[in-house]
Order: structure tokens, then sequence, then C-alpha cells
């Protein structure tokens, strides 16, 4: 059975899939986009009203980083974080999917 | 410069106490009503519905009361106050649709208050009590000043009544409190534990004295006080009614059944939402004037059973600024959340609600600051950054059930665009105002819809946003716009909300300046993040054009509808400044909308050429970020729309890298 996490991801027996093109995410028990790819750049990719760094306010470095499914390339998660900052956003499903 | 703590300082770091406790500290000074727990159970239900919407209906009316009696717009026009009607010990029974923030903490007020003075100097028929000290509670910083009164019936504390409103000035070194060069809570409003400023149904002349000393506009304090004391009059009015109506163990046993119903439906929620964890950091930039430092709140929720933890464990240490904000903040900035996306039909019965929850926090970190931490802009700063985080978690945690997703949101103007104004007013008296304009916040957008556009606050449900009129009416104020802001909700496959900006002149001051405080986050980076894939919202961005040909070109007829149209020295604004605003200088700001849902390339091409439409996404955005090409007439160009987004399919993939642990 099936269980929705998100918009993006469902949860099939302990592991994680992509809801769009069905790609294993995450093999069970590891973090829901372990095996996502991460895409990182300046953080005017966030859009264009992200003005961040012009004047520079603050001494930490900050990047946009993005997850994607490596297999249709859909945003899993799309953020602007410190680039010191490895773990921000996780998402962990302890109850059985079926 | 770390702050060295102050002995004694301990008594008022106050933690709420359970019920029986409270009981048990105030019992040998002060007599408490109860009520049996078999009269809970006898209770019919239709007494109990009639006097539930009563009593909700009572925290209605006292918003009604207070507008009608204040002349602070930031209460009569944006609606940042709220009340609260609680039990005889404190646990919150009924909470107002109001600023929800801050009468999260009406229970740990009149709990300290109970427990500290029972004994001296007593709580007796016809007291009130004020307080804006953020470490006891009853509301986020010394702007948030509680009114509370004992409501006895005979010789028995029956409930309490609770009223709280933002103050616009209650001293401290800068303009309306807003210390930005805050280094400790002694650069700024002195915090006030309760105070009993009524005795016996008497204003108390000598402490209300000590009280508006400290203001620089005591006459309109003044009238929020009576404002305040008036509310609570008219809310013990209704009790008295209905207690004569039903009976004192009737209302109080609805009061019981409100607070155990709140959390037994929360509980059954919970219980259906799958077990799990989520994390989030929620960012601040600068604590103070000068400062570039940047500051985390973490947390991870996690949700088992019918139980939650929000565990801020790994918060960043508490700052050299005015960012801070206590306990109080963190309590402050998770109830609104949890009302909003988890209590929409249940009672707004925070007794009950805060059952369901523990909370895990640090002392000495930015959201659970000790003595003498600098707090000034606590309820703006730290406790809304603190909202930040439990929206996201709360709302992932959400979205992983079919139902309850809907209740998702995204998070939803991320900080407070403060432009704070002090000076001489067209009528040549002094006058502080706290610009409301960012009140339109947008809201996040959710698994189903759009966010809605310069929607509000998600802490205030009832909040507005200022009529421009009676902004210019009541300051030295001349608008050039207030508008939506294009692009500035986060994009995604549900778009967020749109956020605003404003932009105005000096006018018709007898002063050759004013003063501007300028505070807030969200310059550095974005605060609003987004969901699922949802790209988060603009950044806030204020800027100063000094020496302006602004009259030149009012004088010319020329409607201003860009800053760039302005000539003069565009300065944009830090996070935190205390300047000048000379009559020839304009003054912009542009805060924030609310994080997307989903991803971009998903949002259906239509929507986003009717966005383009109504100007509410730029063409340039509608092509670069969510993959859509219009025609000359804004229709959508499908093939193009289709090989677009392709494209931005590839140029992801070619910057992305596998990650270390699945190569």
């Amino acid at each position: 059975m099936n269980r929705r996490v998100n918009d993006n991801l469902t949860s099939v027996n302990g592991k994680i899939h992509c809801a769009h093109c069905d790609h294993v995410l995450a093999e069970a028990g590891e973090p829901a986009l372990h095996r996502a790819l991460t895409r990182r750049g300046d953080v005017a990719k966030a859009g264009p009203q992200v003005r961040a760094g012009v004047p520079a306010f603050i001494r930490a470095a900050v990047e946009f980083r993005q997850k994607l499914c490596p297999g249709c390339h859909t945003a899993l998660l799309t953020e602007v974080a410190a680039v010191d900052d490895v773990a921000t956003r996780e998402t962990t499903l302890t109850t059985p999917s079926d | 410069m770390p702050v060295n703590p102050v002995p004694g300082s301990e008594k008022f770091s106050y933690r709420p106490r359970p019920a029986a406790e409270v009981r048990e500290l105030a019992s040998p000074h002060v007599k408490l009503h109860d009520v049996s727990t078999e009269a809970v159970t006898r209770l019919d239900p239709l007494t109990y519905e009639v006097v539930r919407h009563r009593l909700e209906a009572v925290t209605d009316e006292m918003g009604e009361a207070i507008v009608r009696m204040s002349g602070s717009i930031i209460v009569t026009d944006c609606n940042d106050f709220n009340f609260a009607i609680l039990d005889e010990v404190g646990e919150a029974v009924q909470m107002g649709l109001y600023n929800t923030e801050l009468a999260a903490c009406s229970d740990m007020a009149v709990k300290w208050t109970l427990e500290n003075r029972s004994a001296n100097p007593g709580i007796r028929s016809g007291d009130m009590f004020l307080c804006n000290d953020p470490w006891v509670g009853g509301g986020l910083h010394q702007n948030d000043v509680s009114l509370f009164a004992p409501l006895f019936v005979g010789d028995e504390i029956f409930a309490w009544t609770a009223a709280v409103a933002h103050q616009v000035d209650v001293g401290g070194v800068s303009p309306g409190s807003w210390s930005v060069n805050s280094q400790d809570v002694f650069w700024e409003s002195l915090p006030t534990p309760p105070l009993k400023i009524v005795e016996g149904g008497h204003l108390r002349s000598d402490i209300e004295d000590v009280w508006l000393r400290r203001c620089r506009i005591p006459a309109l304090v003044a009238l929020d006080l009576r404002a305040k004391i008036g509310a609570n009059h008219m809310a013990q009015e209704r009790l008295n009614e209905l207690v004569q109506k039903y009976s004192a163990d009737t209302v109080k046993a609805v009061m019981r059944r409100m607070i155990d119903d709140a959390e037994q439906r929360l509980r059954a929620k919970l219980s259906e939402i799958p077990d799990g964890e989520w994390t989030a950091v929620s960012y601040q930039d600068s604590a103070r004037q000068g400062d570039d430092g940047l500051y985390r709140i973490r947390l991870r929720l996690q949700k088992q059973g019918d139980q939650m933890t929000f565990d801020f464990t790994g918060t960043d240490a508490q700052a050299d600024g005015l960012i801070n904000c206590t306990f109080a903040g963190i309590r402050g900035g998770i109830m609104p959340v949890l009302l909003t996306t988890l209590c929409g039909d249940l009672p707004w019965s925070p007794g009950g609600l805060y059952r369901c929850f523990d909370i895990i926090s640090e002392p000495g970190t930015v959201n659970d600051c000790t003595y003498p931490a600098g707090v000034s802009k606590g309820s703006v700063a730290s406790a809304w950054a603190t909202t930040n985080a439990v929206t996201e978690c709360l709302s992932g945690m959400l979205d992983a059930h079919a139902e309850y997703s809907r209740n998702a949101m995204s998070v939803c103007v991320g900080s407070w665009d403060l432009a704070l104004l002090a000076g001489l007013d067209q009528r040549g008296g002094p006058f502080v105002n706290l610009v409301g304009d960012p009140m339109a916040g947008g809201l996040g957008a959710r698994p189903d819809s759009d966010g809605v556009d310069t929607g509000g606050l998600a802490m205030i449900p009832m909040g507005r946003v200022p009529d421009v009129e009676m902004s210019e009416f009541s300051y030295p104020m001349l608008y050039l716009w207030r508008r939506e802001e294009a692009d500035s909700g986060g994009p995604g496959r549900y778009r967020g909300g749109l956020g605003g900006s404003s932009a105005f002149v000096v006018y018709d001051s007898p002063a050759p300046e004013v003063a501007l405080v300028v505070s807030g986050g969200g310059k550095a980076m974005p605060q609003s993040s987004g969901m699922s894939g949802g790209y988060p919202a603009n950044t806030q961005y204020d800027v100063a054009v000094r020496n302006s040909n602004i009259r030149e070109l009012l004088s010319q007829g020329t409607v201003v509808t860009d800053i760039e149209q302005v000539q003069g020295v565009h300065e944009p604004m830090p996070p935190h400044l205390e300047t000048k605003l000379g009559l020839d200088d304009v003054y912009f700001l542009a805060w924030q909308g609310g994080g997307g849902y989903g991803d971009p390339l998903h949002r259906a091409p239509d929507a986003v050429a009717a966005d383009v439409l109504a100007e509410k996404v730029t063409s340039a955005a509608a092509r670069d970020v969510y993959g859509v090409v219009l025609h000359g007439d804004k229709t959508v160009d499908h093939d193009a729309t289709v090989e677009q987004r392709r494209a931005i399919r590839r140029d992801r993939a070619a910057e992305a890298q596998q990650p270390e642990g699945a190569r």
C-alpha cells in the first residue's frame, strides 16, 4: 500500500518513491531524499525578487539549494540556506506504510 | 559582549506549572472556585454549546470594546491585540481571533501572579494586574502590554479575563521602543512584572504615573490602558450574567469540558496522522544595528501517536542584540500555527491544546533567552522565526495525511518589515507610528491552492492593514503608493501569496525631519520558505532615497509608480538602523510574500498566463522559473512551453550532483 508523504513523494514498504516517475529516492531506513540530486548556486536562482547579497548584510555565505529527482528532475526541495548548514529540512515517516 | 546574569532574575523566568500545582501554591492565600468531575460529566450538550459559544462571543466583543476606546492605529486599524478567558488557576479556556501569538501566553502571566502575588499584595475583587515582562508572559516583548483581572464569585476567584495589545511606545532608547542598538535589556524599555494597577475597582494614580512616565506618548498609552480596563470590565459583566443565568458550577463545567474537548479532539486528529519526524531551520539576519551575524532556530518535530514534541535543540545561542525571545516566544510561536492548521474546527482552548505537546528548548538560546538579553524585537524576530519553523514542520506533518494535507501551508510573510516614524505631526504634537502596511503580508501556498495575496499574517486571523487615508490623517505622511508586488509570492505548482510595497514621504510636519527606525530581517535571505519543492518568496527590500526630486515630480503632476523614477541617493536599508527621514527623502518598503508549494514546472500554464495578465507574475519569471512562454497577447505558447520546461530540466540536471552516499 502506498502512503503519501507530500506532493512529490510516496512511501511504499518503507522505500520513498518519486510520485511523478516512481524513481526510488530512498531505500528503507534512508532519509527521504537520500538519493536525490543536489543543485547549488547563487541565491538569485531562487527567483527574480530574491535580492540577497546586494548589499551583503551578513557575513555568512548563503546559497540556493535544490533537491531533484534523478528520474524526472522535479524539484523536491528548494531552499536558500547557509552553506555551512548541511542538514536543514528532513522528513522521516516512522509509521509503516501498509 | 556576553550579558551577565542578574542574581534574583530567575524568579521571573517562568515555566507554567500544571493547574494542580498552581492551585496548591495559591490556595493558602486565595480561595479558588472548583467544580467536580461529576458536574462536568452531567453537563447536557445543549447547555454546553450555548455557554461555549457565549464565551467565544465574549472574546469577540472584547475586541469591539478595545477598538472603540483605543486611539492607536496599531490597535484600531491593525487589530494587534487579543484576549483570553482563563479558569481560576490560569488555564486558558477561550482565546480570541486576533493576535494569537500574544494571547498564547496569558496563562503564564496569570499563573505567575497566582503564585507570586496571592500573599502580597493579595488578589481581591476589582483588582487588575498590568504586565509587560516577556519572561513572566502575557506578551512577547515589552510593547505587548497585558492587563488581566480576576473575576470573583462570592469570595472565590472564579476565572480571569485578560487583554493584551501592542503599545506604540513604552520607553527605552529608541522611539517606539525598538532599540536597534540594544546589547541587552537595559538598553530597552523596562520589563514590568505583574503590577496591581487597578485596586478594588480604582485605577491607582501613583502606579499609573510610574507606568506612563516612561512613555514618549503617555496620553495615547493612558488611553489604551483604559481601553483594556474597559474590555476586561465588559468581559466580566458578560461572564457575571452567564453565572447568574446558568450558575457558577455550570459555567465552570463548560470551561472544563472545553479544555478537555480541545485536547481529546486534537489527540484524535494526531492519532490519524502518520508518525514521524520533520525538521526545519529558520534564519534571522543581524541581531542589531551594525551586526552582520546569521542566527538559526532549529526545530525537530516528533509526532508519536497522539503526542508531539517540538525540540529546538541546536538553536543558536542568544544574541547580543534585540532579536531574542523568551520561552513565552516559543509558545507564542507554536500556538498560532497549531490553531490555524489543526484546530480550525476545535474550541480554541489553549489549556487543552498545550497538553498535546512538549517543548524542548535550551535556556540561553535566541528563542529561550535568559535575563538580561535584549528582547525588544522578540515578537517579530525570534518568536516569528519560531513560527516559520513550526509552520514548515507542522505543515510537513499534515502533508503526509490525505485529508489534513489541505490545511498545510507554506511559510507566510517570513518577517515583519518594521518602519517606525516618530517626531512632530501636522498638528504640532508628538507622534510615534509603527507603519502597519506589512500587515498585508502574503500567505503561504497550500497543496491545493495558491496563497492569498496580501492576505495578512499567520498569527493574526483578524488582522487588518491600516487605511492609507487614516495613516495620512493621523501622521505627517503622504503616500506615493501601496500595492501588491509582482513576483513576491514564492513560485510553485501553487504560488505563494503576493507581498506588497509602499512608498511615502514626510509631509506637513513642522520639524525638518522625523526619526526613522528600521528593523526587519529577511534582507540577506528569504524567510518565507516553500514546501515540496516550492520556492521561497521574495527578500525584504527597503530603500531611502535621500535628497530626492520627489517634490519637483509631484509639482509637475507626475504620478510616481516606481522607486527608480525618483532621482536622489538610493540608500538600501540594512536589517537594523536608526536614522532620520528628511522632507525631501522618499521611503520605500517591500515586504515578503508567502512561500510556494510544489515544483513551479508543474503549475498549469494557463494559471501562469492568468498571473502575468493580472501582473502578479512577470513574463520573465513565467519563462525562467515556471517555464511558460507566452504569445504577445499573453496567451500560452504551448509548444514553446513544452520545450522551455524541457530546457529548464536539462539545465537543472547539468548543474546537479549525485549524493555522496548514492554514487
